[in-house]
């Protein structure tokens, strides 16, 4: 008579849905098991809940096995994305070190030949037109922007915001006396 | 090198073919192949899982840890939905209760399985906090050196608790009656 295998019944009493329903084990932690971190207080505990189901415990075992398959296929995709044209908006990492003086050439003469372009085209202030503009009306804490060097730029009193006589009288004078 | 966009999609199919198959040994492995799960059904899902993670955000981290925590999903999945198809009863025939038809194996051949697998668990029960884990963990499958990195113990230290605790789960059940057991 063939003997039984203590294995395959113990994993089939762990399997039953009964045994499932006690045991609370989520795949994070699963996942933190599999890198081989230790939970802390919690760990013992988990382990034996872990123990007694042949679900988690299979799960376990499987990502255990996967995980140098897992490391080569994150690094291989990250490769892969790393190749893609610079032209469709993604950050290109340039393999090896002899291409990144090429790379800081081109931004150095894209960045001077914006600049001549801004030097050429930019108006000066002869050539600007004066604009008249109606003064703002004024209000409590706009009147640095908002005051008129004609009328005299009010001074902050402190905390008060009010005008500052004295600030007053450099911009009024009478330069006649 | 630069490649074509379009050539990203076929590395990467490429690369989760490669994957598919250590993914599909493992499960075969360490589930067995007479296990609910099918490895090519848990694979395809997977590798559906994968693409739309690799598709859905580029920026988003792809790393092994979530291409861990994607397998232990699936599996778990994938027993669970296993259980709930072995629970579902047939329906029933000419008024006689199907689940007894199911069990081709026989009435008696059920009760000794339910009979052993009650010895089991009392003589599990038993046996003290530490030898019990280490051998729950070895019946579960799972290798010396995996149990000693879980248990936080060494390798000979588990070999002795594999060893011990084995020989006290057959003298257990030899004496409640229940016959000889292999490992």
């Amino acid at each position: 008579m063939n003997k039984s295998s203590l294995s395959a019944l113990y994993r089939r009493l762990t399997a039953a849905p009964e045994a499932q329903a006690v045991v609370s084990v989520d795949i994070d932690t699963l996942a933190r098991l599999a890198a081989g971190e230790h939970l802390g207080e919690r760990h013992d505990a988990t382990v034996a809940m872990l123990a007694q189901s042949s679900v988690h415990a299979s799960a376990l075992r499987v990502a255990g096995h996967i995980a140098q398959a897992a490391e080569t296929l994150a690094s291989a995709a990250h490769g892969v994305d790393r190749a893609l044209p610079a032209h469709r908006g993604r950050r290109v990492m340039v393999r090896g070190a002899g291409r990144g003086w090429q790379w800081a050439a081109l931004a150095a003469s894209v960045a001077v030949g914006f600049a001549l372009l801004l030097s050429r085209e930019a108006p000066t202030t002869r050539d600007a037109p004066v604009a008249v503009e109606t003064p703002a009306p004024v209000v409590p804490g706009d009147q640095i922007l908002f005051g008129s060097f004609e009328e005299g730029t009010p001074a902050l009193d402190g905390a008060t915001g009010e005008h500052s006589p004295q600030a007053e009288a450099i911009f009024v004078d009478d330069f006649g006396a | 090198m630069p490649i074509r966009p379009d050539e990203r999609q076929v590395r990467l199919a490429r690369l989760l073919d490669e994957f598919g198959v250590r993914l599909r040994a493992a499960v075969e492995a360490q589930c067995g192949r007479n296990s609910a799960l099918d490895p090519d059904d848990l694979e395809q899902e997977v590798r559906i899982r994968l693409w739309h993670a690799l598709e859905r955000d580029r920026n988003a981290p792809f790393n092994a840890s979530y291409i861990q925590r994607v397998v232990l999903s699936v599996v778990i999945d994938g027993f669970r939905r296993a259980n709930v198809r072995a629970a579902e009863p047939l329906p029933d025939e000419d008024g006689i209760t199907v689940e007894a038809l199911v069990e081709r194996q026989g009435p008696d051949r059920s009760a000794v399985d339910a009979e052993q697998l009650r010895g089991i668990a009392a003589a599990m029960a038993a046996l003290p906090i530490r030898r019990r884990v280490t051998m729950q963990l070895h019946l579960q499958g799972f290798s010396l050196v995996e149990i000693a990195r879980l248990t936080g113990s060494t390798d000979e230290a588990v070999r002795k608790l594999v060893t011990r605790g084995l020989e006290e789960l057959k003298t257990r059940l030899r004496e409640l009656g229940l016959g000889e057991f292999d490992e």
